[in-house]
């Protein structure tokens, strides 16, 4: 029976250190693009992501504006999960705690200037390579969770990448594109809103 | 037996270990579910925002009046290109403004023309604060010697008695002198001893001395009139020959002034300026119940020779309320305005021309609520393109109000605006006028950022 237990094990080890790889590649642009990986061709939407597996090895990578004019053309090893920035945009890996009642803070914070914005007290890393090998727990399109449960943890790190955009408009350094069609009432009803929201004792 | 009790102490220490070890490694975590084998309740760990959520409200509330600002200015236009080398925007504005600001050089003059919007020098007191805070430049500027507004007016302390005749644009039947720079002239009673008129300094920044003071009159019908003026006990002669004459009366900074007007004839005395050497200068002409389009009717020479000694860089033109009516077309207002604006161009050759427009006015309509009228957009537009065909710059006051149904918001929310849904109070007038110096202001760093 000990011997079964061993085998399954064995078996279980060997299937998780399969040689795939999950890989995103990001759409950060209003327009669709297309990725042609080795003898694939992929589509991916505007603003949009595509999940692809890839087992690890060379690729070559072409992308494609709609009018077929061609946008980068690469090599990569795939050895790991991944996210393809196409457009070598820039990145933010976004290092945040989840703390229960009992936990004490442990992240390192500092104030990081990006184009111009100031983010105060924050943990960054940006990245703008072609290949970036994944470090983080939520992907572009992907929400932090609101809560973690844990038996034996008090405080864990867990990290989200943004497009720069995103974090512009989670910071409030960018508002979502429909408040260009407020007017100047609506616009002060916000601002006396947020205003509001800053005169609690909390903020 | 004891190979089975092995067997699941085995298997619950192997559970145990897993459920562990599954919290700490980020393999098990990705690739196997999490067991709950431990009979207690696990911890809610929670991402706290808090941290972040006082720097996302203040970028949020900046992010938010940016747009606001860029809204406002937005339908608000520039002109400071201009391709066949006639006005060109504001920039003659700028560079007077450049010159104060930058090589401490000479002063830079507004002249505010307006209806009852602007009387009793509500709007420009508060632009000429902002100016003459930021740029430096003392003084209220040219007084008329008779306002029908001076005991409602801040910005100087006015006095005058009951013998003046005053004659203005609003009936140019009755003239029979030129108009002034302020579209007025006054007639001191002939051989009167009466004709008194006193200014006083009040305890406001920027307006609390007179600096300069001056005097600007005109020409007496007779060959040799004797006219005089005691001004603080001392005597001046009025006995200029040209159409309009300036008198420097005093040099030195006074906290009030009183005169006395001694004429052998009818002399029209068209008023006086109280004004520093340096800074910038705003000077209030305001007439109730002028729709702009009499503007016309005063004399492109005689404005000339006021500019020949006042110097004007900026001209504003905020007309409009007094034509608001049930109709839609006002083609014929526009046409009208583009007379004035030509008119002011040729008689203000070296300044720049700001129109600003109506501002949101509101009625009950049929149901009893109060509602934007109809016509203002129409006005508007016509000012609008009254600018853009004569190439001056455009402030849409309306728009910067924030729109349709603004003005319900200010008389009855933000208490901005009288009862009826036309007119600012003082609050109000300053709130708008800030608008406008946010505009003037922001387009002016715009040309300083051009320039250096």
């Amino acid at each position: 029976m000990f011997r079964h237990f061993i085998i399954n094990i064995v078996f279980l080890t060997y299937a998780c250190s399969s040689n795939s790889y999950d890989l995103i590649i990001d759409n950060p642009s209003d327009k669709d693009i297309e990725v042609h990986l080795n003898d694939t061709t992929y589509l991916v939407y505007a603003l949009g992501v595509k999940q692809i597996k890839l087992s690890s090895g060379n690729y070559a990578i072409n992308t494609f504006l709609p009018n077929d004019s061609l946008l980068s053309s690469e090599q990569i090893i795939v050895n790991s999960d991944a996210m393809i920035n196409p457009f070598h945009s820039t990145y933010v890996i976004f290092l945040d705690e989840f703390l229960s009642n009992l936990g004490v803070s442990t992240l390192k914070r500092q104030n990081y200037e990006i184009n111009g914005d100031l983010y105060q007290n924050v943990n960054f890393e940006t990245r703008d390579d072609f290949f970036i090998p994944k470090t983080w727990d939520y992907d572009v399109l992907e929400p932090w969770a609101s809560n973690e449960y844990y038996y034996f943890k008090k405080n864990i790190k867990r990290s989200k990448i943004y497009r720069l955009y995103d974090l512009k408009r989670e910071f409030g350094f960018r508002l979502p594109d429909e408040f260009n069609l407020l007017n100047v009432n609506e616009l002060d009803s916000l601002i006396y809103q947020t205003e509001l929201k800053l005169r609690r004792p909390e903020n | 037996m004891f190979a089975g009790l092995y067997f699941v102490i085995f298997t619950l220490f192997f559970l145990c270990f897993y459920a562990y070890t599954y919290e700490q490694s980020k393999f098990l975590q990705s690739h196997f579910k999490q067991i709950n084998i431990f009979p207690i309740v696990k911890d809610s760990l929670k991402r706290s925002q808090a941290r972040y959520e006082h720097n996302q409200l203040i970028n949020t509330k900046k992010s938010l009046t940016d747009l606001r600002q860029k809204k406002i200015t937005s339908d608000s236009i520039n002109r400071i290109i201009n391709y066949d080398g006639g006005q060109k925007g504001l920039i003659d504005f700028f560079n007077a403004l450049y010159d104060v600001e930058k090589l401490n050089k000479g002063t830079c003059r507004i002249a505010y023309y307006g209806d009852s919007m602007i009387e009793g020098d509500l709007m420009s007191m508060t632009l000429r604060e902002a100016y003459q805070k930021q740029y430096g430049g003392r003084g209220v500027g040219f007084i008329p010697i008779v306002s029908l507004t001076n005991k409602f007016r801040i910005s100087v302390i006015h006095d005058y008695n009951a013998s003046w005749r005053r004659e203005s644009l609003l009936d140019i039947s009755k003239l029979d002198f030129p108009l002034g720079i302020s579209g007025e002239y006054f007639i001191a009673e002939a051989n009167g001893s009466n004709n008194t008129v006193s200014f006083q300094a009040p305890n406001r920044s920027f307006v609390n001395t007179f600096p300069i003071t001056k005097l600007f009159y005109g020409k007496s019908k007779t060959a040799n009139p004797s006219n005089s003026l005691d001004f603080n006990g001392t005597s001046f002669s009025l006995n200029g020959q040209l159409a309009v004459n300036s008198l420097v009366l005093s040099q030195t900074p006074l906290k009030g002034v009183d005169l006395t007007f001694r004429t052998s004839d009818e002399l029209p005395i068209y008023g006086i300026s109280f004004e520093s050497s340096s800074g910038v200068l705003v000077d209030n002409f305001a007439l109730r119940g002028n729709s702009g389009i009499a503007m016309t009717a005063l004399n492109q020479n005689i404005l000339g020779q006021f500019n020949n000694d006042l110097g004007y860089d900026l001209i504003v033109l905020q007309f409009g309320l007094n034509v608001v009516s049930e109709n839609t077309n006002y083609d014929w207002y526009k046409a009208r305005m583009i007379r004035v604006v030509e008119h002011f161009k040729h008689s203000f050759p070296k300044a720049s021309i700001l129109l600003v427009s109506i501002p949101d006015i509101s009625k009950k309509n049929d149901q009893g609520v109060m509602q934007t009228r109809t016509s203002v957009s129409y006005v508007i537009e016509a000012q609008k393109n009254a600018a853009m065909q004569t190439e001056v710059s455009f402030f849409n006051l309306y728009q910067a109000m924030g729109g349709e149904g603004s003005m319900v918001k200010w008389v009855e929310e933000l208490k901005l605006a009288n009862d009826d849904y036309i007119h600012f109070n003082f609050k109000g007038a300053r709130n708008a006028s800030n608008l406008i110096f946010s505009f003037l202001d922001k387009e002016y760093l715009k040309f300083k950022e051009n320039d250096e």
